[in-house]
């Protein structure tokens, strides 16, 4: 008997001893999975010692640096690493970067004057080779860069670069300012990092200077990339060889932080300096000016609800007017922060002011206009009938993208547009740019930049255009389509706006979906960060006039 | 032990009241709920706890009490229909296995042995990343792993009863396998199962609720303790009442239910005290 219970307290001993192993691991895995992914911590690094340090905590890191894969240059850009030939201003306007001047030699040739005396962060000079290589392997080696402007050759000679389109394209420039085309060293492996490569095999220092691109990349910007964590952090350094003036700060620790909320905690605890895309209603929490700089401006980003122009329902202009009017965009934008939209661009361009408000929340005139039409309510039960079928329109959202903007949206026109008889079910998924491409949705929700390289072309010419590989809702308009394709044919800035500001009336005259309010782009700093600044184009966020108290 | 006894009855039914109050709070709710959980009310935006809403109002001025009501009528819905869902089949399954024996035994408890292997959250992820989210896929992909306890616990028990004398004689008096099961098996294991139940009632609940929570479950606008939760969070410092109200609901009710279903084991298996 005692040896039987002897037994069962060793087999017990035994049993707690694994479950405590267990349960260690499991712990240990839990927080190295923390640490990895939301570890927010600046405090640790080497490279905080001594000189003015900068702790970001980022939305995004990408998975590598190398501008021409994916979106990546944009994370280049925005620590203040990568530059482009030109770039765009406070006011969305063009200003001179690497290229100081430009010209436009006939419709489909441009030329560029590249900036004397600029430097990689590695010392070597800039040339126009050096830039036309940068621009080549963007072509190369993403299908993104032919949806800019269609590249027809490049020369190199000296500092002056040309540029020849396969057609012409009003708005070569402003999309030269897309991170896409970031000005990087492809030739940085030759050199080596080291320099004291001229031993190694060819192939192997090719290896390695991929391997430079995706890590380090050599660029001109004021600050150099010293390490990479793939989608969890950067450290930067400043690059003494800037072209433009000393850069304000020593080093830089950028951590990705992709929650919202987790960035206002790093905020509050002190363990970010700057944070951006901070969600409208947190930002209350940094009001105190003692403490916290709050930057703020409109920029081309917008909550869209795109309606399927040809899905059952919604292909009756009646059906798709009513929705426009039964929904109160106002309020929404109140709710959820920024401004109210109306026409595709948003009020950051020119192109996007003074839009007529075709469809101002009227429930009166979307319902005479179903009355009109015949749909009536005839079961009682709230919803109208269109040949016997309740209205009921498929409203796809995406359950999270850091923000709960496309949630509430998606709650309040639901319950406004039942006040005029027509129902929605909300359908929440994972995997929206399936259901967005396949068409198969009545309404969608989205967050699009209307104008990523403040010009409007790009954005018509993949959404709007019939048959276009983002036509969603499947507008199609054949006047548009004419329209679309002059403003390619149209240069004077001034003119291409006035177009597009035609178009985009057009566009909504339509009815083809709904903009509910252009998104106000955020910028938190602690107050001893000085000249910190939100640009209305989401390139841009460690500038060299940033510095520390 | 007659006083031990005693109390654990009175402590049994003291507990019985609180949940079937509860469970009548939600059969009622939406009689019961001040206003339509559903109405928005752009005005009254995030609104403090107060006269006009005892919780609060959320993002949309949706009042915050009449949400957390008619949230209760779905959970406890679903939790009921779930845990009675895995219960039958599980225990159907468990006693073939056990009382047949043999291959049914082997190939059933190798399929129990597999599906063992899959967390049930993360498997109900991977159900509604495939086929979509909403409740049926969820409660179909929950269901799939959760009847398996019930299986095993069945088919050990049954394998036990099975050689016991007076089954070897109800069978020598020419009972049949469905009588032998339904008469003579089933009576003896049933307190075990009404059990195991009473005590998953708790943990399903949240194992909905935190489905919800990650969008899986309950689609928006239905008002769901787990989706409120998670609407909350964003909320979290500016608007608190959101997040603690739906959570003080979960944990009062997990705690009812786990405490109900203790008290059915004390009163039902008195060796385990």
């Amino acid at each position: 008997m005692n040896g039987q219970i002897n037994r069962n307290r060793k087999i017990k001993k035994r049993f707690l001893r694994s479950c405590l192993a267990l349960a260690a691991a499991a712990g240990m895995a839990v927080l190295g999975a923390c640490g990895s992914s939301d570890s927010t911590a600046g405090t640790d690094s080497s490279a905080s010692e001594g000189g003015r340090h900068l702790n970001v905590a980022l939305f995004w890191i990408s998975t590598t640096l190398d501008p021409a894969d994916g979106y990546n240059g944009w994370v280049l850009s925005r620590i203040g690493a990568g530059e482009t030939l030109l770039r765009l201003d406070m006011d969305a306007s063009l200003e001179p970067c690497l290229a100081d001047s430009w010209e436009q030699a006939d419709e489909n040739t441009w030329v560029f004057h590249i900036r004397d005396g600029v430097t990689f962060s590695n010392g070597k000079p800039v040339d126009a080779k050096a830039c036309m290589d940068g621009i080549q392997r963007a072509f190369d080696l993403n299908d993104r860069a032919e949806e800019y402007f269609q590249l027809e050759s490049m020369t190199a000679e000296g500092q002056t670069l040309t540029i020849r389109t396969k057609e012409p394209s009003g708005a070569v420039l402003n999309n030269l300012c897309e991170p896409l085309f970031t000005i990087v060293d492809v030739h940085a492996e030759e050199s080596g990092a080291g320099g004291e490569a001229s031993g190694e095999k060819a192939e192997e220092a090719s290896a390695r200077g991929e391997k430079l691109l995706d890590t380090a990349p050599v660029c001109t910007g004021p600050y150099i990339v010293s390490s990479f964590a793939p989608e969890s952090k950067v450290e930067l350094v400043k690059n003494e060889h800037y072209w433009d003036g000393e850069p304000g700060l020593d080093t830089i620790t950028i951590n990705q932080v992709a929650d919202s909320d987790s960035r206002v905690m790093a905020m509050q605890s002190g363990e970010a300096d700057l944070t951006t895309t901070i969600d409208n209603t947190s930002l209350a929490l940094f009001s105190d000016e003692s403490q916290y700089t709050i930057y703020e401006t409109i920029g081309p980003r917008a909550n869209v609800v795109y309606m399927n122009n040809k899905s059952g329902f919604l292909s009756d202009l009646v059906i798709r007017q009513a929705v426009s009017y039964g929904a109160d965009r106002r309020t929404y934008a109140e709710l959820i922060g920024g401004e109210m939209g109306v026409g595709l661009y948003s009020t950051a361009l020119p192109c996007g002011q003074d839009i007529t408000d075709t469809y101002a929340w009227n429930p009166e005139a979307a319902e005479q206009l179903l009355d009109a039409a015949g749909y009536v309510d005839t079961d009682g039960d709230g919803i109208r009938e269109k040949d016997g079928q309740n209205i009921v329109l498929q409203y796809y959202l995406s359950a999270d993208h850091g923000s709960s903007d496309a949630t509430i949206i998606a709650q309040a026109i639901q319950s406004d547009v039942q006040k005029v008889g027509i129902g929605m079910e909300l359908v929440q998924t994972e995997n929206l740019s399936d259901i967005k491409s396949s068409h198969s949705f009545d309404l969608c929700s989205a967050n699009d930049s209307t104008a990523p390289t403040a010009d409007p072309e790009v954005f018509l010419l993949l959404h709007y255009l019939t048959g276009a590989s983002a036509n969603y809702g499947e507008y199609s308009n054949s006047e548009v389509d004419q329209m679309i394709r002059q403003l390619q044919t149209v240069f004077e800035p001034e003119e291409r706006q006035k177009l597009a500001h035609e178009i985009s009336q057009r566009i909504l005259d339509d009815a083809a979906c709904l903009y509910i309010s252009y998104i106000k782009g955020n910028t938190v700093t602690a107050s001893r960060v000085k000249n910190a600044k939100q640009f209305p184009i989401d390139y841009y966020i460690i500038t060299k006039d940033i510095t520390i108290e | 032990m007659r006083k031990k006894r005693n109390w654990s009855r009175i402590r049994f039914f003291m507990i019985l009241g609180i949940a079937l109050f509860l469970i009548l709070l939600a059969a009622f709710s939406s009689q019961l709920a001040p206003m339509d959980p559903l109405e928005t009310n752009f005005r009254e935006s995030l609104q403090p706890p107060g006269a006009g809403h005892l919780c609060g109002t959320d993002k949309l001025g949706r009042d915050v009490f009449s949400r957390i009501l008619c949230g209760a009528g779905n959970s406890f819905f679903l939790t009921f229909f779930m845990v009675l869902l895995v219960t039958v089949i599980g225990t159907a399954i468990g006693l073939a296995a056990g009382y047949l024996g043999r291959a049914a035994d082997t190939i059933l408890m190798r399929l129990i042995d597999v599906l063992l292997a899959f967390p049930d959250s993360v498997f109900a992820i991977a159900v509604a990343g495939i086929m979509g989210a909403g409740i049926f896929h969820t409660v179909l992909a929950l269901a799939l792993v959760w009847w398996t306890k019930y299986a095993r616990l069945t088919r050990s028990m049954v394998a036990n009863i099975r050689e016991k004398e007076y089954i070897i004689e109800a069978r020598f008096g020419g009972a049949g396998d469905l009588r032998i099961l339904g008469k003579y098996i089933l009576p003896n294991i049933l307190p075990q199962i009404i059990i195991m139940s009473a005590l998953d009632v708790g943990g399903m609940m949240m194992s909905l609720a935190g489905l919800s929570f990650l969008g899986l479950a309950s689609q928006p606008p239905a008002p769901e303790w787990g989706s409120m939760l998670y609407e909350s969070r964003q909320y979290m410092q500016t608007a608190p009442w959101m997040m603690i109200f739906p959570g003080l609901a979960i944990l009062l009710t997990v705690i009812v239910f786990n405490l109900l279903g203790d008290s059915v084991r004390d009163l039902l298996d008195p060796k385990g005290q």
